[in-house]
């Protein structure tokens, strides 16, 4: 690994910041394209043209924004989404507020589905390997015949049952039309891979209650939260929606009931960083406190626990013995047992992918005896309401697939956005499997580590040129629909798999039209076939020639396809208008909700709308194991290797499992704890770093029986002295110009084998660790964690939170004049009791905004240019972190908008000043750069451009033309989304009415999923910013300095805050 | 000789024309007329009492003012003098379906903004800033759009002077 990281693109950064010159031949070429890029948003003094539509579209009219519902499937989630479309350019995603899953909010991740649609690292066209295995251009009529020429190989050496199809999780009518071609061609049914499939999840369901189901969970319900390291707020399952849910149950802002949350692991995770208490455990012995827990909860609520066979009846110690295992005190123990006992429903959460062990399936059964027992199966455990994701296949299918790969078993592959290589233990050897394989087709958006060893590429188009549907739970629908025309060459790969089918004649088509009630029509020749439909009703400028379809014609595209089959089950007997009206409310809408799926998703259910819990009805089954056997299940698991240590491989929000690694938002967005940009690190505890004589940056070299791999040191007090952790999804080494060759994956140190319930163990290994001596400087956007009574984050008791007690001092008076703001005075409220530190809001600043993004080379000199960042602050002076009670705080810090603002004072050009709508303007224009404002600020909110900034193309398509592109020289900061504030004020006035308060969302406020942030006019007595500013708990930072900011900030609330040495401590309400 | 003659031509005409540049081309009040792909005459319209809005139609929803799409030109030049040699090459790119490549006339650099709707609806003439393109053959800039003009304008009717929240953000 090299001693500072650099991607791909911080390579053209450097040639760019070092004037450009030298270059050699691959240099200039790149960096051509960076100028071509700046050259086109340099603002000199062109003309160019004006294209008119050719045929008008009523739905468009040029320079007012659309907006389009469609799904995001940056996850498997299935978030409703809104892809706002600046004439035929989706610039922005936002959440579906119809969509009843994330109700209007997205994550970062989702917020970065643009930077996939302009991904400059996708296929152009299709691709083939040449003799020299190289991936090389083709066409569509070549590559679909060589395709072709393969299936028919397959077909005669009579193989199809050999024949493979992995990929990502699809349901709904792909997932049908799928299967049915899979099964039209005698192919078996495909395996979805998923790299978190929640095997331990599903295997302890199948046992406990005889469905192999991720369940869905209902955190809004549950009056106290336990979870062994899974990971809701950030990766887990369904995170906004979760995150959404968990504000309304625990947040002080929108319950004064709050629930309790108390977080297991070996480390502090994001999601942990919201707990109340946080439980230091031994690694491995996860099952053991589950069944301390048990046993505890079990006597005081005077209840049996009923464990399933094969699960170690008991303790078989006592519990002081126990607490000596795990490192959890009894007596805490029994705390939370009585609370556990007290409080229901309650959540016991299954162990967490980082924290997947030998003894997590143990842990998951009795944890599901606890749920059970409690009634939480019905109530905040849905297991009539699965997630897709209980579709996808275990990880031990999928390496039974490249264990026959290796035989020379497999004739034929067929890959669809999975990534294996990357997301399998390395030990797991998948490339030597793949390379065995004869054919390989990949129908990848762009390159990465499985499909460098593709034969074939059929790009597919992303999911925002795409149509489709996707049910992330039964009876909920979310419908797909184009944003825009391709931005590549690239095909539906539906539309593929229909034309293959109609060449293959009505024999094949005839059973997969079948399902639409469709005869098997002729097939088209391969230049024209699955071209066009499905662009039909998207925005395009100028516009295809008008496509007309009949249906039978129309059933080589998917978009026929899907539309035929939900007309069919929309109104299965009317009209054609009326079936066409039906299906343009349904993407209107974006969401089909049955009632199958509403009591799983309903905001605010009244109370025993689910009748009596069901888990007394549920039926118990017998755990089998691979060959019939019931596997051991352990109470504590064992560590393969002979280091110290142990190793827990944590995802983290931006990345999920490595796919949105290569996204420059994902990159230089901070991650929530660590806050280290465009580097992968191994995470230990200054402990450990005294004893490894390791400090900050500090290279290690860490080794497994299965691999090793160097990881510069994150030292960080919220992770226990003998273990360390790393982050999953950087280390590619094929994945484009963000993610190449940044940081090292953990996946080289995990073991290939899998546990009792088919899924990987990310925590299976002991590590030994010697320090290389080596170190790198770490691009870490925030070095101050501790707040030294600067009174940044605050935090105050719930008990306390609505009395005057937690009241701030008030501002000083000041003789000075205040600016005058006759209308309006904009100003923004954030609940820190609400903020999770997701980063949702900054990923929309960033694409709301035209935020440049600056590479690694500046981040290490603190030079990025994010708008809003999130503070994360452990504790403050008087209340010092614990590792029971970590007391995280963040704090999302936008410009405060001064109302005596030092930025403006020292401009000599007057490019900062004041509005009279209370905002603190900056200029670009006018600004000359003397970085004067920046200095005298003192929120650190400014920031400068010091380089040109870069957009490789096509991501320069992703521009928000509301806002202006800045260039070298020029300051530039947060302006309360002044666009979004204009174009409101502008539609009031066209429309001759007040402006209404929640009218104007800022990007941070619409996307943040625990509505922690909050705009509005403080003018206006009545508006909800307003009425929050008069909160108790409302505080401006720095008020001793007289700025008079127009953000108000709502103190954290905890049960508990960390007294000093020798002062008592208050105890929690039970 | 270190400057040969050819030398000092040269440099006497660089600086000629910044000289032209800086104190007559950069300050003339307008600019000349583009040929377009089409020769089309605003006047002949404007004297058959076709109203701007007629083909700008976008004018009051929308920040652009909009460009009529090809099929209303064809709408009445489908019948009216479809032999014309211009209105014969409007019939060639609608036959073609593809967009007018019209060559941009007025014209404001990206750090303003300047949305039409707002000042149709305060009721500001088109000609104002435009110029009496009803008049004129081939469109051109009468109207120099300098910071200048926009603040006369805007003081002149009480309209908003904000620097930042008015025009540039």
């Amino acid at each position: 690994m090299p001693d500072d990281p650099r991607s791909p693109f911080d390579e053209l950064v450097q040639i760019r910041n070092a004037g450009g010159a030298p270059l050699d031949r691959r240099d200039f070429l790149k960096a051509g394209g960076a100028a071509a890029a700046g050259g086109a948003l340099a603002g000199c003094r062109t003309t160019g043209h004006i294209l008119p539509l050719v045929v008008p579209d009523n739905r468009y009219i040029p320079g007012v924004p659309q907006h389009y519902a469609t799904v995001c499937r940056e996850c498997p989630a299935g978030c409703g989404m809104h892809i706002r479309v600046n004439d035929a350019r989706p610039t922005k995603p936002e959440g579906n507020p119809r969509h009843p899953l994330n109700r209007g909010k997205l994550c970062m991740r989702g917020q970065s589905a643009v930077q996939g649609l302009y991904n400059p690292d996708r296929f152009p066209q299709p691709m083939r390997r040449d003799q020299h295995g190289r991936l090389v251009v083709t066409t569509w009529p070549e590559a679909l015949a060589m395709l072709q020429q393969q299936m028919r190989q397959v077909a005669l050496a009579g193989r199809q049952a050999d024949v493979v199809w992995l990929g990502r999780l699809e349901t709904g009518t792909l997932d049908q039309l799928l299967r049915d071609w899979l099964a039209a061609f005698g192919y078996p049914a495909p395996l979805y891979y998923e790299a978190f499939a929640y095997e331990a999840v599903r295997e302890a369901n199948r046992v406990s209650f005889g469905q192999d189901v991720v369940p869905y969970y209902r955190f809004d319900r549950a009056k106290m939260v336990v979870g062994f390291g899974a990971e809701f707020l950030q990766t887990w399952v369904s995170n906004v929606q979760f995150a959404t849910d968990w504000a309304m149950g625990h947040s002080y802002g929108h319950t004064h009931d709050p629930a309790y949350f108390i977080n297991i692991g070996p480390r502090v995770t994001m999601t942990g960083a919201n707990a109340d208490e946080h439980w230091q455990l031994r690694p491995g012995t996860e099952a053991l406190l589950a069944m301390a827990l048990a046993e505890r909860v079990a006597f005081h609520a005077g209840q049996t626990l009923h464990l399933p066979a094969g699960v170690p009846p008991g303790l078989g110690m006592s519990q002081s013995a126990a607490a000596e295992r795990t490192e959890i005190p009894a007596d805490v123990v029994d705390t939370a047992a009585q609370r556990l006992a007290r409080n229901r429903p309650s959540l016991l959460l299954p162990v967490g992918y980082g924290n997947l062990n030998a003894a997590a399936l143990t842990a998951n059964l009795v944890l599901n005896a606890v749920n059970a027992m409690l009634g939480n199966i019905g109530a905040t455990i849905l297991l009539h309401h699965p997630h897709a994701l209980s579709g996808a296949a275990r990880a031990r299918d999928v390496a039974a697939v490249f264990e026959r790969a290796h035989g020379g078993q497999v004739p034929l592959l067929f890959l669809h956005h999975a990534n294996p290589v990357f997301n399998f233990p390395a030990a797991a050897t998948v490339p030597a499997a793949l390379s065995k394989i004869p054919f390989i087709v990949s129908f990848g958006w762009w390159r990465d580590e499985t499909t460098k060893y593709a034969h074939l590429v059929l790009p597919d188009n992303y999911p925002l040129e795409s149509w489709g549907d996707y049910a992330p739970i039964p009876g909920l629908t979310g419908i797909l629909q184009p944003g825009r025309r391709p931005v590549f060459d690239t095909r539906p790969t539906p539309d593929v798999l229909l034309w293959l089918a109609a060449q293959a004649g009505p024999a094949v088509q005839g059973p997969i039209l079948h399902r639409i009630e469709m005869p098997p029509v002729a097939a088209l020749p391969a230049d024209v076939a699955p071209v066009g439909s499905n662009w039909q009703q998207s925005p395009s400028l100028p516009n295809p020639t008008p496509l007309t379809y009949d249906p039978p014609a129309a059933i080589h595209s998917f978009d026929a396809y899907l539309r035929r089959a939900w007309q069919l089950r929309l109104a299965p007997n009317a009209p054609p208008a009326e079936q066409a009206a039906a299906w343009r409310n349904l993407l209107m809408a974006g969401v089909h909700l049955t009632t199958e799926a509403e009591p799983a998703v309903a905001t605010e259910p009244p109370p025993g709308r689910l009748g009596p819990p069901i888990n007394e009805t549920l039926p118990t089954t017998t755990l089998e194991g691979p060959n019939g056997d019931p596997p051991p299940l352990p109470l504590e698991a064992e560590f393969e290797g002979s280091g110290d240590f142990y190793l827990t491989s944590f995802p983290v929000v931006q990345f999920f499992d490595g796919r949105q690694a290569n996204r420059s938002w994902m990159q230089e967005i901070a991650d929530p704890l660590s806050k280290l940009v465009w580097d992968s690190w191994v995470q230990i505890h200054p402990d450990t770093g005294w004893r490894l004589h390791a400090a900050e940056g500090s290279i290690l070299r860490l080794e497994t029986p299965y691999g090793h791999g160097e990881w510069p040191v994150h030292l960080d007090s919220f992770i226990r002295p003998d273990t360390l952790g790393i982050p999953i999804g950087q280390g590619h080494r094929d994945f484009g110009m963000f993610a190449t060759d940044v940081g090292e994956a953990p996946q080289r140190l995990w073991t290939p084998r899998l546990d009792a319930a088919g899924g990987p163990i990310p925590m299976g290994v002991k590590v030994k660790v010697t320090n290389t001596g080596k170190t790198r400087p770490m691009a870490n956007l925030q070095l101050e964690h501790w707040q030294r009574d600067k009174r940044i984050a605050q935090a105050c008791l719930i008990s306390q939170a609505g009395t005057p007690a937690v009241r701030d001092k008030e501002p000083r008076a000041t003789f000075y004049a205040f600016h005058p703001t006759p209308v309006h005075r904009w100003g923004m409220a954030v609940d820190l009791s609400s903020c999770i530190g997701c980063n949702a809001c900054q990923a929309a600043c960033y694409a709301e905004n035209n935020v440049p993004v600056m590479g690694r080379s500046s981040c290490l000199s603190y030079r990025e240019m994010t708008w809003l960042r999130i503070e994360t602050y452990a504790g403050d002076a008087w209340h010092p972190p614990t590792t029971m009670n970590p007391d995280i705080r963040f704090l999302p810090m936008p410009c405060q908008q001064c109302g005596n603002a030092p930025c403006e004072y020292v401009c000599p050009v007057f490019a900062a000043y004041h509005t009279d709508e209370g905002l603190n303007a900056q200029i670009y224009n006018r600004c000359i750069g003397t970085r004067y404002c920046s200095n005298n600020c003192i929120y650190k909110v400014r920031r400068f451009n010091w380089y040109t900034p870069m957009w490789p193309k096509p991501l320069d398509q992703q521009l928000n033309p509301a806002v202006t592109v800045r260039s070298k020289g020029v300051m530039e900061k947060c302006t309360f989304c002044v666009q979004r504030i204009e174009q409101a004020e502008l539609t009031a006035k066209a429309q001759d009415r007040p402006l209404r308060d929640g009218e104007i969302q800022t990007a941070c406020m619409q996307t943040c999923p625990t509505e922690a942030i909050v705009f509005g006019d403080l003018k206006d007595p009545n508006s909800r910013v307003s009425q929050l500013h008069q909160q108790d708990r409302g505080y401006r930072l720095f008020w001793e300095e007289n700025t008079f900011p127009a953000v108000t900030y709502l103190k954290r609330t905890k049960f508990v805050l960390n007294g000093l040495a020798g002062q008592p401590n208050p105890e929690p309400p039970l | 000789m270190f400057f040969s003659l050819r030398h000092l031509f040269y440099l006497a005409a660089v600086l000629l024309g910044v000289f032209l540049w800086i104190f007559y081309f950069q300050d003339m009040p307008y600019r000349s007329a583009p040929r377009q792909p089409i020769s089309f005459s605003h006047r002949i319209h404007y004297e058959r009492q076709i109203a701007c809005i007629f083909c700008h139609a976008d004018v009051a929803k929308s920040a652009y003012a909009g460009m009529p799409p090809v099929l209303k030109c064809m709408g009445c030049h489908r019948e009216v003098i479809p032999y014309y040699p211009d209105v014969a090459k409007l019939h060639r790119y609608w036959r073609e379906q593809k967009p007018i490549p019209w060559v941009r006339v007025f014209w404001i650099p990206q750090y303003v903004h300047f949305p039409h709707q707002p000042h149709i609806l305060a009721g500001v003439q088109c000609g104002v800033c435009h110029g009496d393109v009803g008049h004129e053959n081939r469109v051109f800039e009468v109207v120099n759009f300098n910071m200048g003009t926009c603040i006369t304008c805007h003081r002149a009717y009480g309209a908003r002077t904000d620097c930042f929240q008015a025009c540039h953000h």
